[in-house]
């Protein structure tokens, strides 16, 4: 029962991104989901649209599961003409802050990754020690060796092609970052001797060549502040 | 009470049941009463090294399933009165005895001893289980070729996460450094730190072991060959001397190497 009548739970604001419709977030979502029904039949029918309408949802405090996001974007898309680009919350889930952590996390470990050995992590990784070779280290973000890297290693498990495999020594059997491979083609004896003279050094996925390449750890910060720029 | 130590390496033919008879009879060549485990239930090798073959009657097996007590099983050796040795069954295979098992009979022997050596058969299966399952300590045999090393690294890694001390290591078969820049083995340094473990010794090359296996007489009763020597220096090591490691004759700087590396350790 709406005792107030003057206020709104649903509003509609253009702004200088497009329209927003904005939901209150005190009331109950019941409520909220028959005035948006509504006030969407009453606004859309009988107009013609030349082009679809991009909005925005916008439901303050209020937490949405996936379900209700669908019930929502149902109610506002039910006249054909209005997609919904997204709908964004203030608020999430307990399970979904810690996950938010775990990713950003650097997890350190100060041992020796042995033949036989897995060692998988969500976030960056960072080993204080060798990784021999049969032995794998995995990670949805970075990889740092601060050691000799001799084994397998994979980071952006989970798709990331930004991140970045580093060691002290970089002689790895296999890498992969994202779905990009590198096998090496040298032989066990060349690459130690080779990289062991090389310095600290990370691979990661060339853009234009779509290959993994190895560079010096200093032109690492030039490329982190240029796919920062692209980002913003 | 005494003390169990295991012999293993993860790959065959690496010098586990050579090593395991050396610093058996080495130790007994200082006094101590030892006894020598032969785990390698199927494939023994470790009563024709000793030359102890023609004197078994009751095996591991027979005294698992009660068939005989562990004193009937044990044999004497020619040489050493404090030397005796268990051996494994030739009839089963590894299946047939479990860690529990082979923990009760090692427990059951180690009050006897001051050493008890356990010889692990190669692979890291039920028979790698059973042999480590009683040990206090472990020894991985490595010799100086990738492979070998491999191998090594994924036994200590199963080691480790067992619950006894981190376990030392000895590199077998070291060849002498013949000529300048000849390098078709691994540095006994480069194995040491990529398996990072601590060094008990080095074994070098030599056909005397062969010769000696031959006669089932070990090499660490003969006088004057560098593998007997080697497998006494490891024994007083054990013992808890500290004696410098053998040098490899003509590269220099090596020794020093490999000392320093020892003397990281102490």
């Amino acid at each position: 029962m709406k005792t107030e009548f003057s206020k709104q739970l649903v509003t509609i604001k253009g702004t200088k991104d497009g329209l927003v419709i904005r939901l209150d977030d005190h009331c109950a979502y019941a409520d909220l989901l028959e005035e948006l029904q509504t006030k969407m039949k009453e606004n859309m029918i009988g107009e013609e649209q030349d082009k679809d309408v991009h909005i925005a949802v916008h439901v303050g405090t209020r937490y949405v599961d996936e379900k209700q996001r669908g019930e929502i974007t149902s109610a506002i898309e039910q006249s054909g003409a209005i997609s919904v680009d997204e709908i964004t919350s203030d608020v999430i889930t307990m399970t979904q802050a810690l996950k938010m952590k775990e990713e950003k996390q650097i997890h350190s470990y100060t041992c020796l990754v042995r033949s036989g050995q897995v060692l998988s992590v969500k976030g960056d990784l960072l080993i204080l020690g060798d990784v021999n070779p049969g032995g794998t280290i995995e990670a949805t973000g970075d990889v740092y060796v601060l050691g000799t890297l001799k084994g397998k290693a994979r980071a952006g498990t989970e798709g990331d092609e930004d991140a970045v495999i580093a060691a002290s020594v970089l002689a790895p059997s296999q890498l992969m970052i994202a779905d990009r491979l590198y096998l090496s083609e040298a032989t066990r004896e060349q690459q130690e001797s080779e990289s062991m003279h090389m310095g600290p050094r990370y691979a990661s996925i060339e853009e234009e060549k779509e290959e993994m390449v190895f560079h010096n750890m200093s032109s690492l910060a030039a490329l982190r502040s240029r796919r920062q720029k692209a980002i913003d | 009470m005494g003390e169990a130590i295991v012999i293993t390496s993860g790959k065959g033919g690496v010098g586990k049941t050579t090593t395991s008879a050396n610093i058996g009879t080495a130790l007994a060549l200082q006094g101590k009463q030892v006894c020598l485990l032969d785990t390698d239930i199927g494939l023994r090798n470790l009563d024709v090294v000793m030359g102890l073959e023609n004197r078994i009657i009751y095996d591991l097996v027979d005294v698992m399933e009660e068939r005989c007590k562990v004193q009937q099983a044990l044999i004497r050796d020619k040489r050493f009165e404090c030397l005796h040795l268990l051996p494994a069954a030739q009839t089963k295979d590894k299946s047939a005895v479990t860690p529990e098992q082979m923990a009760a009979v090692v427990n059951e022997l180690k009050p006897e001893y001051d050493y008890l050596i356990i010889d692990c058969p190669a692979g890291i299966e039920q028979g790698f289980r059973n042999a480590i399952s009683g040990a206090d300590q472990a020894i991985v045999v490595t010799t100086p070729d990738t492979s070998a090393v491999r191998d090594a690294d994924r036994i200590i890694g199963l080691v480790e996460q067992e619950d006894i001390p981190s376990p030392k290591l000895i590199v077998n078969r070291v060849r002498k450094q013949t000529k300048n820049g000849e390098e078709d083995l691994l540095d006994v340094d480069d194995v040491a730190s990529t398996l990072a473990i601590d060094l008990l010794g080095i074994v070098f090359d030599d056909e005397n072991v062969l010769r000696a296996a031959h006669k089932g007489k070990p090499v660490a009763t003969t006088p004057n060959t560098s593998s007997s020597l080697a497998y006494r220096n490891i024994a007083r090591r054990i013992l808890g001397e500290s004696v410098p490691l053998l040098s490899v004759e003509t590269k220099k700087g090596f020794f020093a190497k490999v000392k320093n590396l020892l003397g990281l350790q102490a």
